[in-house]
């Protein structure tokens, strides 16, 4: 599974702090009352789907723990034990109902600009450099909420510094520390103001917010409905499940692999601390990866996802090998010119990537080394709620990250007539994914794995089919060469395997004349009275 | 699949004047018989799985002002463009969120796009086209090339709010959008503290 990906948030419970009761009484009963008025008034901005109450951000001092607690029985999700940074409250519109609107800063303190949308006011601030959002944060508040906004910094530490940065708590500082390093280097950081804001209301920021810091909900990750296997043959995966193009999870196919009490975060530290790795659209070394990956809290977390890792740290292509099921890999005719096939994958919990079909209609196999993964899988012929593909194929739109998929869409999928494939894959298991499905997959925990992609003869005729499509160019992935990859693949296997692509033809067109058959057949009998009616030219 | 990334590309400025702009007066109001055909307008062939497309397309404003425009006009905005590829391009496309005055001033950007020859740079033009549009109307006009989906529009526009912030200091920012401080005094003087690095030179 190649590519960017929409992350997510949920990190492993960590230790709470005390609760003190004092505030507790009065927070409740508040919240009670805003309940009934929300449940009389009925709601007016229904866009936000759960959102009933104030979210602080950051700057939780002691003592106000436990409203933070209450907060989270409202909201119905947990939310991680120390939230991101930004340091304000960002509520919902839901919560302005019977408020007088004129209490939202955000209006007045926007001034003519209050007109445009949160999204297109962001589209624009995106489009500043990091001067003009610090000049900005000083206007007013509702301008400081804006301009704290941790996406915008995110774009300009990775486009100044790529993948040359030291994260320190957010993604702004991390900025500022880096720009300030530049030009005064003996210069130490300071603890940023808490500035205390009241009163701002917005469902995209609280939205935002809300997504980079909540944790899976347990009944998203209830529903197991996978196929699991243990030490089947290798026909019996073929006929089972690679030809008939269905997912299984297999059980006991990495207890050889050194990997698998080897690579743990200290170890990968010492064997490839120093190199560096592709990470969303930079580079970075494992170790500073490791280090941003243990602070932060986004809704789409960057995710460490590399291609050339073997060539890059040859000890680790020794520490896996492939199952046995998986060997048959059509593409290895081309040697150095094969697209890429292999990736190790390194998240923390919350990273995945959102609904995707694999490229050049391989199949796949990933295999989780440690932690564990979320799957959602659907057939070809369903299109995920919430995705919207292009009509040629070539790009996938899904809009929202995969924590709003599963707040949004992974309702309707319980009631659907096609349900998803569903599991959680444990350390030490591997999910095959048939050429053409549907898959999300977020980790729940920080993990590691390794995947590939490849081509055996059940789905040799698929993948040339997609690369000889017309618009190859668009469509054929991880390699340079994508219009000549058809040909050279064709000669390659001709060569390789003589006759096999003519054998997979014929073979194809006999199971297609044999339903032609039977349909016929099937026509000219009448089930209902169990006798033989003659009838040529009747459909 | 390559799968987009998300991130925004945050574009470098170039070095451009700074000075700040006039409030510009507010645009004649237009009317929809400027825009009916008979001008003549470059054809531009247009992609379509459709056999036949109509010449023109009629669009109807939040007050049901209606419009009607080349079909290439309009096709600079996506909504509009599927309305046409639906089939629908004949009657009228309703763009309830866009007022008749924006939307005249949209169809006004588009029209000069489609007219401009090959390579034509239109960056003075833009500029001077939204330069002379009033702050509410420039806005509006941001707001309704997102709704309306028409890249060309919503990018210029954008690029021009974020060029008018550009360079400002924080009192011509709260001045020009009619901004008050809602900070207290020792809340400033603590944020200018902590934000002293983007006042540095």
């Amino acid at each position: 599974m190649p590519s960017a990906f929409h992350s997510l948030i949920s990190p492993i419970p960590t230790k709470r702090k005390q609760k003190k009761k004092k505030k507790k009484k009065q927070q409740q009963q508040q919240i009670n009352i805003n309940k009934k008025k929300r449940a009389i008034a009925g709601s007016k901005h229904g866009s936000s789907p759960t959102t009933q109450s104030v979210a602080r951000v950051d700057g939780l001092q002691r003592g106000e723990y436990d409203e933070f607690e209450e907060e989270e029985e409202e909201l119905g999700f947990k939310l991680k034990s120390s939230p991101s940074s930004g340091n304000h409250f960002i509520q919902p519109l839901g919560n302005l109902l019977l408020l007088d609107p004129s209490s939202n800063i955000r209006d007045p303190g926007l001034g003519t600009l209050r007109v445009l949308s949160d999204e297109l006011l962001l589209d624009v601030l995106a489009l500043l450099r990091a001067r003009d959002l610090g000049v900005l944060s000083l206007v007013s508040k509702s301008l400081y909420v804006f301009s704290s906004h941790e996406p915008l910094w995110r774009n300009l530490v990775l486009d100044e510094f790529k993948g040359d940065f030291f994260f320190t708590e957010s993604w702004r500082s991390t900025y500022i520390s880096a720009a300030k390093l530049l030009c005064n280097p003996f210069r130490s950081v300071s603890v940023p103001f808490v500035l205390n804001i009241r009163n701002f209301y917005s469902d995209y920021l609280f939205q935002s917010w809300l997504c980079a810091n909540m944790e899976m909900k347990p009944e998203w990750l209830q529903r197991d409905n996978i196929q699991r296997r243990r030490g089947i043959s290798i026909d019996d995966f073929v006929t089972c499940f690679e030809e008939p193009n269905k997912p299984v999870l297999l059980e006991g196919c990495l207890d050889s692999w050194p990997a698998m009490h080897k690579w743990s975060s200290e170890h990968l530290l010492r064997v490839c601390g120093d190199v560096q790795f592709s990470v969303g659209p930079v580079q970075m070394t494992v170790e500073r990866y490791f280090q941003y990956a243990d602070a932060t809290k986004e809704e789409r977390p960057l995710y460490l996802f590399d291609s050339k890792f073997a060539e890059k740290v040859p000890e680790l292509d020794s520490d896996y090998e492939v199952p046995i099921y998986f060997r048959e890999d059509l593409f290895s005719v081309l040697g150095n010119e094969r697209p890429d096939y292999r990736w190790i994958i390194i998240g923390p919990a919350g990273s995945g990537s959102s609904f995707h079909v694999d490229p050049n209609s391989t199949s796949a196999w990933n295999a989780v080394i440690k932690g564990s993964k979320k799957w959602v899988m659907f057939p070809p012929e369903v299109v995920p709620p919430g995705v919207h593909p292009s009509p040629d194929g070539a790009e996938v739109a899904c809009p929202v990250s995969i924590m709003e998929w599963f707040m949004n869409f992974y309702g309707a999928c319980r009631t659907s007539k096609t349900r998803p494939i569903e599991c959680v894959c444990m350390a030490g298991e591997v999910v095959f994914v048939p050429n053409g499905w549907w898959h999300l997959v977020i980790n729940l925990e920080d993990s590691i794995a390794i995947t590939q992609n490849y081509v055996s003869r059940s789905n040799l005729l698929n993948v040339l089919d997609f690369l000889g499509r017309p618009n190859a160019s668009e469509l054929v992935s991880g390699t340079e060469d994508r219009v000549n990859l058809y040909e050279k693949f064709r000669s390659a296997i001709d060569a390789a395997f003589p006759r096999t692509i003519n054998q997979l033809e014929f073979e194809a067109r006999q199971k297609m004349s044999q339903k032609k058959r039977l349909t016929f057949w099937e026509s000219v009998t009448d089930a209902n009275t169990g006798g033989f009616k003659f009838s040529f030219g009747d459909s | 699949m390559d799968m987009e990334d998300d991130t925004v590309q945050v574009r470098e400025n170039s070095a451009e004047d700074t000075e700040m702009l006039e409030l510009p007066k507010d645009p004649a109001e237009v009317k929809a018989s400027e825009f009916i055909k008979g001008e003549s307008s470059k054809e531009i062939p247009v992609e379509s799985q459709q056999p036949e497309l109509p010449e023109n397309v009629v669009l109807q404003s939040l007050e049901k002002e209606e419009f009607i425009i080349k079909l290439a006009v309009g096709q600079q905005s996506e909504i509009i463009k599927n309305a046409i590829l639906d089939g629908r391009g004949e009657n009228p496309v309703p763009l309830l969120n866009v007022s008749a005055p924006i939307l005249a001033k949209a169809i006004e950007f588009w029209k000069r796009h489609i007219d401009a020859a090959e390579g034509e740079d239109l960056t003075e033009w833009d500029k001077a086209f939204l330069g002379d549009l009033s702050q509410e109307v420039l806005f509006e006009l941001a707001a309704a090339a997102n709704y309306m989906e028409s890249k060309s529009l919503l990018d210029c526009t954008c690029k021009f709010i974020a060029d008018i912030i550009k360079e400002m200091k924080v009192e011509e920012v709260r001045d020009y959008f009619g901004i008050e401080c809602d900070f207290t005094e020792e809340e400033e003087r603590k944020m200018r503290e902590d934000n002293a690095w983007a006042f540095e030179q």
